[in-house]
């Protein structure tokens, strides 16, 4: 078992295996030693770190992300493994945009590179076939340009 | 999916690294996908939003690096993209590779090839197109090469090469050999269209095509024998192959199956969906001798040849781990007669394109028979997964693919082997209860709580058209 302390002082006792699914945890682990000694995570707070533990207890028996165990998947099959999430990453990723992007930095953080990728699979769904003004509106972004960049913006027409 | 909570005004650019933002437009611009045509314009709308994501956005080569020109012949003046378009599209990708495309959709009138703005982008393209690290040419009958002739220039740091060639193709192979002139790292070929044929392989060949370099090689048109025989002899060092079906194989006279000893990886596509009715695709098995062989898949067919394919056992004896079997109305039988010859079989796919292939009672028997003098399965010991569709099960009411499920999963687990079920469906599925409580998927359901790995996926493609429940 490893002990994890997030920033806001929570102490979580969670098994090695789900723990190593962070590289940065795991690169710790090696540099320690066998220790009883809690892990600090600077970054993140334990309202995040529930859900970034609830993903990796669920993803703890995943194959490597790159792993093609049958060797002979087509193009479409691969594509569509890559780009549909489970039934169970859906809901675990229907959650307000806030917590969505605490996840992504979080799993930035730690290093968790499915993590980070579902994460961000997310985001690109959210953005994905919407107009500049809905991008802006779903991520309350302001539109800052200069009146000469916008001049320049409004000149590359995306429709030619 | 995600609900759009009040987020402060432009806390997503301060709080989000432009590292991360990198790799969220990289999985919004899908050039993974293989069959769709990619839209630049999917990234110059990210650059349209703010200073923070136009800055990150031009500066990201990697976001600009797919080129697809789209020409259709039925619209005059129709480029798509455009002069000015495609020439920010290169400058943003600065040197970086590209994967490149030119598609030429035809039945329209080839006059507008001539069109200055359409000659513009095609001479761009193949000034570009030195860059490529994939190229893929879709082009028709009488494109004017005169025009383009200068631009179409060695490819160095070519990788794969796809070429569809009309049905008169008399001129393409020719105009196109420069591009693969000096590639020395050309290793991938698909060839499609109608203008495959001994001629244009021969026209090849003669052109100095790098054949010998090629580790994967992909025919998506209808051969026959003799000429797939041909194609498939100039390339000995293949690792992996995809073939449509070929036509007229019990017709092949004199023709000598091919060796592959270095073949891992071999694709048949029936044309099951498409009407396509060339012959089944087992018949093709017995003109390639692969030794190495580790996975199979037949897919989108609708017959079987167990004599076909006992004799490519006999030629090959190929130690078969990945097995896919989407043949329609494939027999209970001749499926086990299969798998019983497939010993060392790690993973069994039975989804695919074709319609219905049942599994029912006689191969759920065969699959539990347990050998307690070698203690281990008589049929597939080795087998760490399986895929099915769920609308393969014949009867939604039986638990006989469950028993045989857990019968599975407990031995592997006691012999300390894996053991797991994809299953794929083509409607949402309502797993929080289903009204028949004792149909296959609760039980399967049951299965998986209890821990066995069940994946459950949704098949967007949603081929088929039977009911879930």
């Amino acid at each position: 078992m490893v002990i994890l302390i997030t920033s806001d002082n929570v102490k979580y006792v969670v098994e090695k295996d789900v723990a190593e699914l962070s590289v940065l945890v795991k690169n710790m682990l090696e540099d320690i030693g066998p220790s009883d000694e809690p892990i600090p995570l600077h970054n993140v707070t334990s309202t995040v770190f529930n859900k970034v533990l609830e993903y990796c207890i669920y993803h703890r028996n995943d194959p490597p992300p790159s792993d093609d165990d049958e060797g002979c998947a087509s193009p479409l099959h691969k594509y569509l493994a890559s780009h549909i999430c489970s039934e169970w990453d859906q809901r675990f990723f229907d959650v307000d945009q806030a917590l969505l992007f605490d996840i992504i930095l979080a799993a930035n953080y730690l290093d968790i590179k499915t993590l980070l990728d579902d994460a961000c699979k997310a985001v690109a769904h959210l953005i994905q076939g919407k107009s500049t003004e809905e991008i802006r509106g779903i991520f309350n972004i302001v539109n800052d340009f200069t009146p000469e960049e916008e001049a320049r913006v409004k000149k590359e027409n995306v429709s030619s | 999916m995600v609900e759009n909570s009040a987020l402060s005004t432009d806390w997503v650019i301060h709080q989000v690294p432009p590292d991360i933002w990198r790799h969220v437009f990289d999985l919004i611009h899908p050039k993974l996908h293989p069959f769709m045509y990619k839209d630049v314009n999917d990234i110059i709308r990210l650059s349209h939003v703010c200073s923070s994501w136009r800055d990150i956005v031009t500066n990201a080569p990697e976001l600009w690096t797919c080129i697809d020109v789209i020409i259709d012949l039925q619209i005059p003046y129709y480029v798509k993209p455009g002069v000015e378009l495609l020439s920010l599209t290169l400058r943003n990708a600065r040197d970086m590779p590209l994967i490149m495309s030119l598609l030429v959709l035809e039945a329209g009138s080839s006059e507008h090839l001539k069109f200055d703005s359409i000659v513009k982008s095609t001479k761009l393209f193949f000034q570009a197109a030195k860059r490529a690290k994939h190229l893929e040419l879709a082009l028709s009958e009488d494109f004017p090469f005169e025009q383009v002739e200068a631009e179409i220039q060695a490819v160095p740091l070519l990788q794969s090469l796809s070429i569809n060639l009309p049905y008169s193709e008399r001129g393409i192979v020719e105009n196109l050999s420069n591009t693969w002139k000096d590639s020395p790292f050309l290793r991938s070929l698909e060839l499609q269209g109608s203008g495959l044929h001994l001629q244009s392989i021969d026209e090849f060949q003669t052109l100095h095509f790098p054949f010998r370099q090629l580790t994967s090689l992909n025919i998506g048109c209808h051969l026959h024998i003799d000429e797939f025989c041909r194609l498939v002899s100039l390339t000995p060092f293949l690792t992996s192959l995809t073939s449509s079906a070929v036509r007229d194989p019990e017709d092949s006279g004199d023709v000598e199956p091919v060796e592959l000893l270095q073949l891992k990886e071999l694709t048949l596509q029936g044309g099951y969906r498409l009407r396509i009715s060339p012959e089944p695709t087992t018949r093709l098995l017995p003109y390639i001798v692969s030794p190495s062989l580790m996975a199979l898949r037949l897919v989108d067919d609708y017959a079987w040849s167990s004599r076909s394919f006992n004799t490519f056992l006999q030629k090959s004896s190929p130690r078969l781990e990945h097995l896919v079997l989407d043949i329609a109305n494939l027999d209970e039988d001749k499926k086990i007669d299969c798998l019983r010859s497939l010993p060392f079989l790690r993973t069994l796919n039975f989804r695919g394109a074709a319609i219905i292939s049942p599994i029912r009672s006689v191969f759920c028997a065969a699959m539990k028979e347990w050998d307690a003098s070698t203690r281990e399965f008589v049929l597939c010991p080795r087998l760490e997964k399986l895929s099915i569709d769920y609308s393969d099960l014949n009867d939604t009411t039986s638990t006989i693919f469950p028993d045989m499920l857990e019968d599975r999963w407990q031995r592997s687990l006691a012999a300390g082997q894996m053991f797991k079920l994809e299953l794929t469906t083509h409607r949402d599925l309502d797993l929080d209860g289903g009204p028949e409580l004792a149909s296959p998927i609760s039980r399967i359901l049951i299965l998986k709580e209890s821990g066995m790995d069940v994946q459950v996926k949704l098949d967007e493609r949603g081929v088929r058209s039977s009911d879930w429940w």
